[in-house]
């Protein structure tokens, strides 16, 4: 099978996915309708009625380790093709990744030292 | 059945609906009202029964009312009814009022077979009326508050629901109906937070520094609240400086460390973003740009200061009435910066004011009512009451008959820590525990003194493996910590935490066990005979939450001064010392390990 | 006919699952339970919140169910038993489950309610905890195998089940996994004592039922992934291959699940800093002693 007959398929299955999900929504609506009601739609918390929209910008506070994060993700796009090759280029691959790695691993240590893996 | 979902007219579905109906009356999830605290204090098995618990009341198909409720907690179940989806139904246990809620569709004794019996009327119910053609829909005055939006620059778009404006786009915001807006904005002033000479009308950068000038108000406003604070390295308390900026050593930011703690921040977070000014702040400087020009810095101006200096939008949160991880009843609205508590208040929504009536009240009518009120703990309180009442008749009390209700005392505290623990368990997401924990807590609570040595075993083993389970001290260590000096009384003593707090509770929960064996007996209080008698008297007696005071003051056999002190009323400021800037999770957990019991709380 | 298999494979494995996951929280196993609570979801009313986001409430539930089918699409229940054998399996297995926090995300987003406001943005912290967890380990997997291809993957496992070769990729690879499928103690978008319900607290009546349906298939995913990369897959004497896979999916759904039944919820910031401060130095070490390994013994 050629690699695009295989992401036919792939595509087949979201499709054939989404295929079922709307019957089922379907099927949902040929059961009963929905009725408006006085305070059914606001979001529910708790027993209180709060109108209040809650859309605002999200405190996060894991920001030092989405950073770190963003540069180990980078890191691992090169970690998938050495992996496949890695028994073929012997130890000469793992001193070029262990570099590679212990740069990258040094900035762990750098930032945990800085306090970046903390809730901030 | 009132709560039926409209079904569609084809008549091809009709098999397929019943056959949904059918799975309903045998899948029910429950909404307890106030909660599943007090369903379990009444010595109910939802799971026995064959109902659920449900997380909220978009999960829920049964609303579980148990009665008497005051009126505020009724409302709280009237907007929940109304959130949970068609079709839905009301299952009222007990005796009492019910409106705003319509009419119930099954009612039974608050006992386990009043609830069984219900709940099989329920199942019919279900499997009968589902679905229906003809709906009615579900109106409470709790439903009716209106607020209206408006957009800050265009007063003509007004609408009753947030949104964006259609003209600009810019989010609606709540529009006040006493016009106070501009004029406040009028009278506001706008001043550099290091260099006060700095004043202006108009928000803007300070010309000497370049930093954002904030509102000067007399009443507690932002910089007033800056000038005497001190700031300090996060990271090296020896640093501290009158200026906000970096650390010399490590060059972070420094952080206000006011001497009232937290809490100096707290209340001015919480106002800027309660109060008016916040809003002004927003307004005015809305009304000042240009369509379309937002730079990043205007756009946070006036928006409430974070822990760590950055400007952020923060919601209001409502945890309870209803919440499933708290005690039923309890209200705990959080200032929300992103999942930090930036501010709390905490009520009750099951709180009575403990006024008695004029001329007095009887000793029997107070001692019932009272056992009423404090609804998980009514022996200790009805056994508080009668003591008071002997003190103040001056009855000393048979030594033999004492010690029986020391062993009533000592059981409902037993049946009262695992009840917490049950909750506990629910909290933490421990399933097992709170199975276990509850289960135990319903059979301790009516067993009688034969019975208890028979579940000896099984307490010592849930003790037991609440010690070993794994991460569980580690999980609630250092969070909800109090400080030394407080008022709080319950198991641990002052200065301690969740962990040290579980693990008291634990040693409780064998002491308890020790005093029923010395006890060698159960009675519970009768009201003593005080006819015709006049005097003061004071009792206290030692509830899993700590001790309870009642003075008493008799005149002619009526009682005509009633003063009580409850252990969750004089606990409750304390929530807003252990929530104060911590996440989300553990500011629940370390409300849940104070204990509050909202039933003991004065309105 | 392979077609027919595995999406019986599908359906009876999301069955199971849902049944296991009931047991998790009621302690009890009923095996009526998922399909009432299907046909009850079925015929209650989906409840729109007024002004939601329409976009990101309708898509996060059919995201979550796709991104955890197409995920399952890469494993191979059996030699020649698979939807796909692509031959970067093992990094699609990752890309697809990357959208379960976009779907989160969304599901948050959309409703406008604090609740499930809050849970989305949680998992965005709890990804950022276990996404080099799930993808190192895996990287050792391919080491070993010297292909992304699942298929590979399990042939490799011929003379020595990864779990052997490489155990602590496997403690961590499993421990990311639950967090990934937010199963609990790692529940934190969805945990009923902090949020309510969380991302799942506005979602009634059939869009739940989706939510849910994609919830169970990625926790039978997250069990096939483990099995495929760690438990030798089909291998196993006397049976035949697809019941190997069945066998250990089921085994390891259950320890999932009741491992979660033990534990109290973490909390998200000791969460990030376990898979920080210890995760990726173990991850690191793993990668490095496997490279040795490789070298050295090639098995």
């Amino acid at each position: 099978m050629s690699a695009l007959q295989q992401y036919g398929i792939l595509f087949a299955l979201t499709l054939g996915s989404i295929g079922f999900v709307l019957s089922l929504y379907a099927l949902a609506r040929a059961i009963g309708r929905n009725r408006a009601e006085p305070g059914k739609d606001v979001p529910a918390t708790a027993g209180s009625l709060s109108r209040d929209p809650v859309w605002v910008r999200y405190h996060a506070r894991f920001g030092g380790y989405a950073l770190l994060f963003l540069a180990f993700d980078m890191e691992m796009a090169f970690m998938y093709p050495w992996s496949v090759v890695y028994r073929q280029e012997g130890l000469v691959a793992l001193l070029d990744m262990g570099v590679f790695l212990a740069i990258l691993f040094l900035g762990l240590l750098y930032g945990w030292s800085q306090g970046a893996l903390r809730r901030q | 059945m009132f709560g039926a979902r409209q079904s569609t007219p084809v008549a091809l579905f009709a098999p397929l609906r019943r056959l949904v109906a059918g799975a309903m009356a045998r899948d029910l999830r429950a909404l307890v009202v106030p909660g599943a605290d007090v369903a379990l204090a009444a010595g109910l098995d939802l799971a026995a029964a064959g109902l659920a618990l449900a997380e909220g009341p978009r999960q829920a198909n049964v609303l579980l009312v148990i009665l008497p409720l005051p009126a505020a907690m009724l409302k709280a179940a009237s907007v929940a009814y109304a959130q949970m989806p068609r079709p839905r139904a009301v299952l009222v246990l007990g005796e009492g009022e019910i409106t705003p809620l319509p009419e119930a569709d099954a009612t039974g004794a608050a006992s386990q077979e009043g609830l069984e019996k219900a709940v099989a009327t329920l199942r019919r119910a279900f499997a009968e009326g589902a679905f229906a053609t003809e709906v009615s829909d579900f109106d409470a005055p709790a439903l009716q508050t209106r607020i209206e939006y408006t957009c800050p620059m265009h007063p003509e778009v007004v609408s009753d629901e947030p949104g964006n404006c259609p003209k600009c786009g810019m989010n609606l915001v709540e529009a006040g109906g006493d016009g106070g807006h501009e004029h406040h904005h009028a009278a506001a002033q706008y001043t550099c937070p290091m260099h006060p000479e700095v004043v202006s009308d108009e928000p803007g950068n300070c010309p000497k520094c370049g930093m954002n000038l904030v509102e000067a108000e007399g009443d507690g406003g932002h910089e007033h609240h800056h000038a005497a604070a001190q700031y300090t390295c996060p990271m090296h308390p020896e640093v501290v400086s009158d200026e906000p900026g970096n650390c010399p050593k490590c060059g972070m930011n420094l952080v206000e460390a006011g001497g009232d703690g937290g809490d100096g921040h707290h209340d001015h977070a919480h106002h800027q973003h309660h109060g008016q000014d916040g809003e002004d702040a927003q307004v005015g400087w809305l009304e000042r740009i240009e369509p379309g020009f937002m730079s990043m810095i205007e756009l946070t101006e006036g928006t409430p200061r974070s822990s760590d200096g950055l400007q952020m939008e923060w919601i209001d949160v409502p945890f309870g009435p209803l919440f499933p991880g708290l005690p039923g009843g309890l209200t705990l609205d959080l200032t929300l910066d992103g999942d930090t508590v930036a501010g709390v208040q905490v009520g009750s929504a099951v709180a009575e004011d403990w006024a008695l009536p004029d001329g007095g009240l009887d000793p029997d009518t107070f001692v019932a009512a009272l056992g009423v009120q404090m609804r998980l703990s009514p022996v200790s309180y009805r056994l508080l009451a009668c003591r008071a009442l002997q003190a103040a008749a001056g009855i000393t009390p048979l030594p033999d008959e004492d010690m029986l209700h020391d062993g009533a005392l000592a059981r409902e505290r037993l049946a009262e820590r695992l009840l917490w623990l049950a909750q506990m368990g629910r909290q933490l997401g421990l399933p097992r525990i709170e199975s276990r924990a509850a289960g135990l807590s319903r059979a301790i609570r009516e067993a009688a003194p034969s019975e208890i040595d028979a579940l000896r075993g099984p307490l010592s083993g849930l003790v037991e493996s609440l010690r070993k389970t794994p991460f569980l001290a580690r999980r609630l260590r250092g969070i909800g910590r109090l400080d030394d000096q407080g008022v709080w009384s319950g198991p641990g003593g002052a200065g301690s935490d969740a962990a040290t707090r579980l693990t008291a509770r634990l040693d409780g929960v064998m002491a308890d066990l020790a005093e029923l064996k010395r006890a060698g007996g159960i009675s519970t209080p009768q009201t003593p005979d005080v006819t015709g008698v006049g005097g003061h008297g004071h009792a206290t007696v030692e509830t899993a939450r700590g001790p309870a005071h009642l003075h008493l003051e008799l005149s002619a056999g009526r009682i005509v001064s009633a003063s009580l002190d409850t252990p969750s009323n004089r606990h409750l400021p304390l929530v807003e010392t252990v929530t104060c800037q911590a996440e989300l999770a553990d500011a629940l957990v370390a409300v849940a390990s104070l204990d509050l019991s909202p039933w003991e709380v004065r309105a | 006919m392979s077609t027919l298999i595995l999406v019986l494979f599908l359906l009876l494995g999301t069955y199971f699952v849902a049944v296991i996951e009931e047991w998790s929280v009621t302690g009890r196993l009923r095996p009526a339970g998922p399909v009432r609570a299907a046909l009850r979801l079925l015929g209650t009313e989906s409840v729109l919140a007024r002004k939601p986001d329409r976009l990101f409430f309708e898509v996060a539930p059919v995201l979550l169910l796709v991104a955890a089918i197409l995920s399952l699409a890469i494993i191979p229940l059996a030699p020649g038993l698979i939807v796909t054998d692509l031959a970067t399996g093992a990094l699609f297995f990752n890309a697809a489950l990357a959208y379960v926090l976009v779907a989160l995300i969304m599901g948050g987003w959309g409703p406008d309610g604090a609740y499930a406001m809050i849970g989305g943005w949680r998992f965005l912290g709890q990804l950022i905890g276990y996404a080099m967890l799930v993808v190192m380990p895996i990287t050792a997997v391919a080491m070993r195998s010297e292909s992304l291809s699942t298929v590979v993957i399990v042939q490799s496992q011929e003379q020595l089940w990864n779990i052997l070769y490489q155990p602590l990729g496997f403690v961590l690879f499993a421990l990311a996994g639950m967090a990934m499928a937010f199963v609990p103690p790692f529940d934190l978008p969805t945990g009923a004592g902090d949020l309510a319900g969380g991302v799942e607290a506005e979602y009634t009546g059939v869009r739940r039922l989706v939510f849910r349906l994609g919830r169970m298939v990625l926790i039978l995913s997250v069990a096939s992934a483990m099995t495929v990369f760690y438990l030798g897959g089909w291998l196993g004497p006397v049976l035949p291959g697809w019941a190997w896979s069945a066998i250990k999916i089921l085994v390891v759904t259950a320890l999932m699940l009741a491992a979660g039944r033990a534990l109290p919820r973490v909390r998200e910031a000791s969460f990030l800093a376990w898979c920080w401060k210890l995760g990726i130095p173990l991850a690191l070490v793993n990668i490095f002693l496997v490279g040795v390994l490789v070298l050295v013994v090639p098995l």
